[in-house]
């Protein structure tokens, strides 16, 4: 199985060097935990080695995504690349992106040439219609999802989906995602009085992933995992 | 790693958790003599706590009357723990399966002692031995476990059975003999150890947790505590010990009978003030303290704790409170070694007076100076 890096070494070494290639990854958490980070290093490390991806952002303006990039030491290069047309930023607001969802991923599907996608975050293209929970809304909200995968799914894509999760067990929808994804990844955090942070990967097809739990923090680099 | 797999589901009592959560945390035994299952409140304790009552207490009172002392405990707790399965006698025909189910326990909870077993029912002679067992390994002394294998014994035989132990500090080896055939030395009195009917206060659950606080679960999950080979739990460098509540407040309550409250209390403060010293070196933020510290205790199942100052005077408030017939005296005195620390001064707190406010329980720590 060929591996594609995710571009944190130490979350690499816990899935055998990297995502499965060709894969759908979801990566999980409460809000706050590096989600949107850990996607950064994902799209970066793939320009680094060449390869063109594209990232989503669904809920923040442009300004708001440069604000993020900006705090790491990795911005001149992430820019480098994004220059190069290495790396495409895509922002949409709620009026927009409620009407394009495929259209969106059909353009994806079709340009060969990228390699690599993020989604952030995935919840965005069915937030309007989890917030009703009657059976016709819910077949629909299944259906766009097994649509999304049918574009998502080609050789030599890789995909990461951002999954929020709420704090209210009540609103938080994740249908059959999960079981759709070829892996999963949790970030999570509690808070003593000092933030605590780890990483799970509970789900990694074709892979024999770390079955511990590691901690790390964010700084100017990015994800910094313990040893 | 899933803290349920840790308790055993087999044996004579087999030995389940049922709640976890901030607070409050529950075990249930089955009890496959009469079929009826009991109820535990179970915390996690410091070991070093017992270790530094110990070396407190040795210094003040001596070897001799030290090693009396913390062998009466010992075997109070040993019968303690079969009346909580309630029995008041044991059939003669489970006693191989019921020394079966308390070895695993015992290893189980980190008494090395208890790894190897040979035994004459009908001479009533036992012998355990292994090495690195809780507390010994520390305080180079057996009195605690003597009393408890003592008490177990004791329960199972229907006789007052006494033990002696021997320890190797080079090694740790250790060898616990209970044997009809030595003296007595301590006849523990059954009534006074009886479980009260009130104890099911211990089980009081809100409908739905109200605070920020985690559950020893999420401290497991997130590595704030971990676990070794041997199964032990440690929270940084300190290894916990799983008991049932009430079996710290015998120790608190034997001291305090025997007029040496005060030497509890003093040692109990000074371990925490230490701890606290320890834990907080690198936190520099008051309030990330008090958070932490009530993270601490409710994830070890002492309630779920706050903190109100009113006057001079601290007010802590506990919801999921714990009952015990022996009364509070080592929550009450780890609480004041925190006051103590967090409020910077002197303070101390009425033995007697509980104060009860809906489905709270607060104690009042006043200012000495």
């Amino acid at each position: 199985m060929k591996r594609e890096g995710i571009g944190i070494k130490k979350i690499d070494e816990m899935v055998q060097g990297g995502f499965p290639k060709g894969s759908v990854i979801g990566i999980s958490g409460p809000p706050g935990v590096g989600k949107s980070i850990f996607a950064l290093h994902f799209i970066l490390e793939g320009a680094r080695s060449g390869q063109k991806g594209v990232y989503v952002c669904l809920e923040e303006p442009r300004k708001n995504v440069d604000n993020t990039i900006k705090g790491f030491s990795f911005a001149d290069e992430f820019y480098e690349f994004e220059k190069k047309g290495l790396i495409v930023i895509k922002c949409f607001n709620y009026s927009e992106y409620e009407k394009i969802t495929l259209e969106l991923l059909e353009k994806i599907y079709d340009d060969k040439k990228i390699e690599r996608v993020v989604v952030d975050s995935f919840n965005c293209f069915f937030n309007s219609l989890e917030r009703n929970s009657s059976e016709e809304i819910n077949i629909n909200v299944r259906k766009l999802i097994n649509s999304s995968f049918a574009y998502l799914r080609k050789d030599n894509l890789n995909v990461l989906l951002i999954l929020e999760k709420h704090e209210n067990v009540l609103i938080n929808f994740d249908y059959n995602i999960p079981y759709l994804v070829d892996g999963m990844i949790k970030l999570d955090y509690l808070d003593l009085g000092i933030i605590e942070r780890r990483i799970f990967i509970p789900k990694m097809r074709w892979t024999n992933q770390y079955k511990e739990s590691k901690g790390y923090e964010i700084t100017k680099n990015g994800i910094d995992v313990e040893e | 790693m899933d803290i349920k797999k840790h308790f055993f589901r087999k044996f004579v009592f087999p030995r389940i958790l049922i709640i976890d959560r901030p607070g409050l945390i529950v075990s249930k035994n089955f009890n496959n003599l009469n079929s009826r299952a009991h109820k535990m409140r179970v915390v996690y304790n410091f070991e070093d706590f017992y270790v530094n009552l110990y070396f407190d207490t040795l210094k003040k009172l001596g070897k001799e009357k030290t090693e009396k002392m913390w062998y009466k405990m010992g075997k109070d707790l040993g019968i303690r723990y079969f009346l909580f399965n309630g029995l008041t006698s044991f059939p003669f025909s489970k006693v191989t399966l019921a020394l079966k189910y308390f070895q695993a326990m015992f290893i189980m909870i980190g008494m090395g002692f208890c790894k190897n077993l040979n035994y004459n029912i009908s001479t009533k002679k036992y012998i355990f031995w292994g090495n690195n067992n809780i507390i010994t390994r520390k305080t180079k002394n057996t009195s605690y476990i003597e009393g408890i294998l003592a008490g177990v014994l004791s329960f199972i035989t229907k006789e007052n059975l006494e033990s002696k132990g021997f320890y190797d500090e080079f090694s740790g080896e250790g060898k616990i003999i209970v044997d009809k055939k030595f003296p007595q030395r301590y006849s523990p009195d059954f009534l006074s150890l009886k479980i009260d009917s009130r104890y099911k206060f211990n089980f009081y659950q809100p409908n739905k947790i109200t605070s920020n606080l985690h559950s020893f679960s999420d401290l497991l999950k997130f590595k704030i505590i971990q676990i070794d080979e041997g199964k032990k739990f440690y929270f940084g460098k300190y290894s916990l010990l799983p008991t049932e509540i009430s079996l710290i407040e015998i120790i608190a309550k034997t001291y305090f009978d025997m007029g040496e409250g005060e030497l509890f209390r003093r040692s109990t403060i000074k371990f925490i003030k230490n701890l606290c010293f320890d834990i907080f070196k690198n936190f520099g933020d008051a309030n990330k303290k008090m958070k932490f510290f009530r993270n601490i205790i409710s994830a070890f199942g002492f309630g779920e704790i706050y903190f109100r100052k009113e006057g001079n005077n601290i007010r802590v408030d506990f919801l999921n409170f714990i009952f015990t017939e022996f009364g509070l005296y080592y929550l009450k005195s780890f609480v004041n070694g925190f006051v103590n620390y967090f409020y910077e001064g002197e303070y101390s707190f009425d033995f007697d007076k509980n104060y009860f406010s809906g489905h709270k329980e607060y104690f009042i720590y006043k200012k000495l100076k």
